[in-house]
């Protein structure tokens, strides 16, 4: 049995031992009782904390006063795997604390099977007598060698901080944080080279396997800020530093694919030798970063402020290299003339702001904000690389360093007519440089225009109407090397951007409020024959709050999202030869209430919210195609809670929690490990679950 | 002079009028005579237990006590600009500090939004001044991102394991988008560490702005994608079939063909599995 539950309730009955020694004044509740789940485990299960079932319902809220200080405890779901427990303390003399303790587990379908026998292991095993072959279909012990898996991690927080304010103006502020992140997630692995025939048999090329990888992550991260403030203005000095540490680091597996697998084609269109019989993957190194920080603010008058912030950092990375391959049959690949990358990667950040209100009825802004990142000169020099485990290349490399600069201003008029109606206007500039290798595009500038009237002719009515319109273009758009001189990168491309929203609010009484809104996007990539064409989205809102009297209200609304985009693509690197429209439409839905159904004493509480999305993608070319499945998600969430006052102390609490969710992805549905001949697959699912909880409790107030 | 002395005696009749008929203060006990739901036992984040803890807010309570309605008393629902300054005013009189300094220039201000649309004071059990319900306060307004968060891969926000403010703080700090750190980015890696790199191959969208490729408030795409794989991946790479046979292809939907190791599973990461980034010495195109 997890006894975590325990510890916690052990924790919390600690503290209030304290609290009660103490002679502290304190008030507050603690919840206690059991749930009973029926449900299923899939990923972005609604309740991924409850693993077992009965389960313990723990919950607290304690509030402790002196004289001169105060603190509070406060747990959530002690008793299920998705918990926190924080607590914090302040006093008059200006020092508080605070700590806290979060998990949160992310679990995926519980289906997946894999045919290595050490599910777990950085270095993954068949097992023994394995029959490998050219394509899944030819592995005659794949199916009797399966076993199941669970893709999940979890994520355990610990934090810890205070402030402390100290001489005329002076405050130091401290937070340290602690993560864990544990489990097993899928990963892709590919081994051999080429790209094989283009109906079967294929022969040749590459194979890919989906992985389980071990996860075992820390991030340790400290903020420090140090700031002195006066009446009209301030300084604040800060340092940021984040450690992440990888307890792995690569992920080896035998080759289930027999080792004829070798392919022409690809760069040169040569033939390559033998496949490997393992792979490896490099996973994510260690890696640092430090950042300082100044900011300052400055009041000028009583209307106009100015604010400040300069930081730079360094992002830090020097693991120690794998080697070139990991093909034991290959003589030893060359060793690379350092053991690391040793990187630098500078970050500079600057923001500066001034807002002033020169008139009653004017309110002005202007911001410049700049971010760039710049690495050092990479030490390796270039090299032959093996691709995939397999032989040498042939190809030199060479890792080049990166410049990324990007620069906002943003420059905002708003003005008010009267107590009804005010108008703003905003000018904002972009401008992104880019200076690296093979750049398509070094610069890249979006000009934005937008204007908005908020118009509330009554005390109960509000309209804001909002239009937008954006122009992006750059320098000169070159082809990298090998590609498509067609294409335009949907994020360098040459875009106009034009948007409205609308909002309506009104109060129809005291009783009766309704909302809708409008709210509309549509891009046009004018200038890419190649790549994404156009993108346009609706949105539709309405929302309705009534409160029938103080002890019954309602509250609901429905909402349609449409989004349709195109793209283009180009087989023959000359014409158009394909295209492929995306509709998106997802429908939501959701009502709500609370009723005092005996006032003082009986509260009832029901929420439910519906989610009805889809997909479709419609590919076209120039020989007939077979058309893709629609993508389909359907959510049904009901939440029912009722609160029976027992007495002035002790509450009786109720609840049930519905979830279903039924998805239909046809990269996943009905497919088998060996559906398709060069990737070994999973088997895995699309999310499909039916939750159940119930929870029955006791609420003890003090 | 006639007409001088009939508007002094106007103005006199004014004064006297405004003091005679103001509303008065009815004290906290008054308040609770009708709203005896404030009259609970549980904590509240501001300190109601004072004589004139309602009416320091809500101001004098008299009138409202007459009319039985919500007129003369301030609700904090006005919806004139007027009364939103003033709101929005009675607010800021106490809390300074670095929302007073961020307040003016956020763009919640610049949209009209009051405190008290967000923050609920008077909410029993809640210990903080906080919104009631940090999400539900925030999709309240933002029906494109409520749309989203009800979509099945992304944050877990529609269950209360993260909230907005996780991310986000509306007061405007200095980071873009209203985020909490000073890059989109830099929010991102507070707990995807992991993926900040440097790389010895870097995927050069990766370190620019992970909102290129994923969307954080919600996607049917796994992963959170904005689009789904391998057209979001063509949508940058489309070297010609002549070089590199399989990123222009035209992908359709067939388990059994060859392009099917693009299409299903992970797709482009079946095989390009270290897409945020390769530290191998061999993972140039980010599949070691």
């Amino acid at each position: 049995m997890n006894k975590r539950p325990l510890q916690h309730s052990f924790c919390i009955l600690v503290l209030g031992i304290f609290v009660m020694e103490s002679g502290h004044a304190f008030e507050g509740q603690i919840e206690f009782g059991l749930g009973v789940a029926d449900k299923d485990e899939f990923l972005y299960s609604p309740f991924p904390g409850i693993d077992r079932s009965p389960f313990l319902v723990l919950n607290a809220d304690l509030e402790g006063t002196s004289d001169d200080a105060i603190w509070r405890v406060t747990a959530r779901d002690l008793g299920i795997n998705t918990r926190t427990l924080s607590a914090d303390y302040e006093n008059d003399a200006g020092f508080s604390l605070f700590g806290e303790y979060w998990q949160n587990p992310s679990r995926q379908n519980g289906t997946p099977l894999s045919p290595f026998v050490n599910i777990g292991s950085t270095e993954l095993k068949l097992p023994a007598g394995w029959v490998a072959g050219s394509e899944t279909g030819d592995m005659t012990n794949l199916q009797t060698s399966l076993r199941q898996f669970n893709i999940g991690t979890e994520r355990r927080r610990y934090t810890l901080g205070g402030e402390s304010t100290f001489g005329q103006g002076m405050t130091f502020k401290a937070t340290a944080m602690y993560e864990t992140k544990e489990g097993i997630e899928l990963i892709g692995g590919a081994i051999g080279r080429g790209f094989g025939q283009l109906v079967p048999p294929y022969g040749t090329g590459t194979r890919a396997t989906l992985l389980p990888v071990p996860i075992d992550y820390e991030t340790t991260q400290l903020d420090l800020k140090l700031g002195y403030q006066k009446a009209r203005y301030g300084v604040e000095l800060g340092y940021y530093l984040s450690v992440f540490r990888n307890g792995h680091d690569s992920l080896s597996w035998e080759n289930p694919f027999s080792l004829d697998i070798t392919g022409g084609g690809g760069h040169g269109g040569g033939q390559f030798p033998l496949a490997s019989s393992t792979g490896r993957l490099a996973l994510y190194p260690d890696n640092q970063f430090h950042r300082i920080s100044l900011g300052g603010n400055y009041l000028m008058g009583e209307t106009t402020r100015f604010y400040g912030m300069f930081s730079t950092g360094m992002m830090k990375q020097d693991q120690t290299f794998l080697p070139l391959s990991a093909n034991p049959a290959l003589a030893a690949p060359p060793v690379l003339p350092v053991n690391g990358l040793d990187a630098d990667a500078s970050v500079n950040d600057a923001y500066l702001r001034v807002t002033s209100r020169p008139m009653p009825k004017l309110s002005l802004k202007a911001a410049y904000r700049y971010h760039s990142r710049d690495d050092d000169d990479r030490l390796l020099g270039a090299y032959n690389y093996y691709a995939l485990d397999s032989s040498e290349s042939g190809r030199e490399i060479i890792s080049t360093p990166y410049y990324y600069r990007k620069q906002e201003l943003d420059l905002s008029a708003r003005y008010r007519f009267g107590s009804h109606t005010s108008i703003g206007l905003e000018y904002e500039r972009e401008d992104i440089l880019r200076d690296y290798v093979d750049i398509e595009r070094e610069d890249v500038d979006e000009d934005r225009y937008s204007a908005h009237v908020d118009y509330r002719p009554l005390d109960s009515l509000s309209l804001r109407i909002q239009g937008e319109h954006a122009e992006r273009s750059g320098s000169n758009y070159l082809t990298a090397i090998g590609e498509n001189p067609l294409l335009r990168k949907f994020h360098f491309a040459d875009r106009t951007q034009d948007s409205i929203f609308i909002r309506a609010t009104y109060d129809v009484n005291d009783s009766v409020s309704l909302s809708a809104s409008y709210d509309r996007l549509e891009d046009d990539y004018d200038n890419s024959v190649v790549g994404l064409q156009d993108a346009d989205r609706d949105i539709y809102s309405f929302d309705i709050a009534y409160r029938v009297s103080e002890h019954l209200s309602f509250h609901g609304f429905v909402s349609r999202e449409e989004a349709a985009s195109r793209q283009t693509g180009s087989t023959d690197g000359i014409n158009v030869t394909w295209t492929a429209d995306y509709d998106d439409t997802i429908d939501s839905f959701g009502i709500g209430a609370e009723w005092q159904a005996i006032p003082e004493r009986l509260k009832l509480s029901l929420d439910i919210a519906m989610s009805d999305g889809s997909e479709d993608i419609s590919v076209a070319g120039l020989s007939p195609v077979i058309p893709f499945p629609e993508l389909t998600s359907d959510m049904l969430s009901i939440r029912l809670a009722a609160t029976y006052q027992y007495d002035k102390q002790t509450d009786i609490r109720f609840a049930y929690w519905h979830e279903k969710l039924g998805t239909d992805d046809w990269a996943l549905d009905d497919l088998d490990v060996n559906s398709t001949p060069n990737v070994i697959l999973t088997g895995e699912q699309s999310p499909n679950y039916d939750d159940h909880i119930v929870m029955l409790s006791l609420v003890r107030h003090f | 002079m006639r007409s001088g002395l009939i508007l002094l005696f106007s103005a006199a009749l004014y004064v006297l009028a405004s003091q005679l008929f103001a509303a008065e203060t009815i004290g906290r006990e008054g308040c609770v005579t009708c709203h005896s739901s404030m009259d609970h036992r549980a904590t509240l984040p501001h300190d109601m237990q004072d004589d004139d803890s309602c009416e320091m807010c809500h101001g004098p309570g008299s009138d409202h006590m007459d009319f039985e309605s919500s007129k003369g008393i301030r609700t904090f629902r006005e919806k004139s600009l007027d009364a939103l300054d003033e709101a929005n005013g009675i607010c800021l009189n106490c809390h300074g500090g670095a929302v007073e300094r961020h307040w003016p220039a956020s763009s919640h201000q610049a949209a009209g939004v009051g405190c008290a649309d967000c923050h609920s004071i008077q909410h029993p059990g809640q210990s903080r001044p906080g919104p009631s319900d940090m999400s539900q306060s925030c999709l309240s307004c933002h029906a494109e991102i409520r749309s989203k968060t009800l979509k099945q891969f992304g944050h877990p926000l529609r269950h209360g394991q993260m909230q907005c403010n996780d991310c986000h703080q509306a007061h405007e700090p200095p980071g873009e988008a209203e985020l909490r750190q000073i890059t989109t980015n830099d929010n991102c890696y507070t707990c995807h560490a992991e993926k900040r790199g440097p790389f010895l191959w870097e995927h050069e969208p990766v370190f620019e702005d992970c909102t290129i490729c994923h969307d954080a408030h919600g996607s049917i795409h796994p992963g959170a994608l904005v689009r789904r794989a391998p057209q979001l991946c063509q949508q940058c790479h489309h070297q010609p079939h002549s070089r590199n046979p399989h990123s222009d292809e035209l992908y359709d939907f067939n388990p059994t063909a060859r392009i099917a190791r693009s299409v299903l599973g992970q797709s482009c990461m079946n095989c390009h599995s270290r897409v945020h980034g390769s530290n191998h010495p061999s993972g140039l195109n980010l599949m070691r």
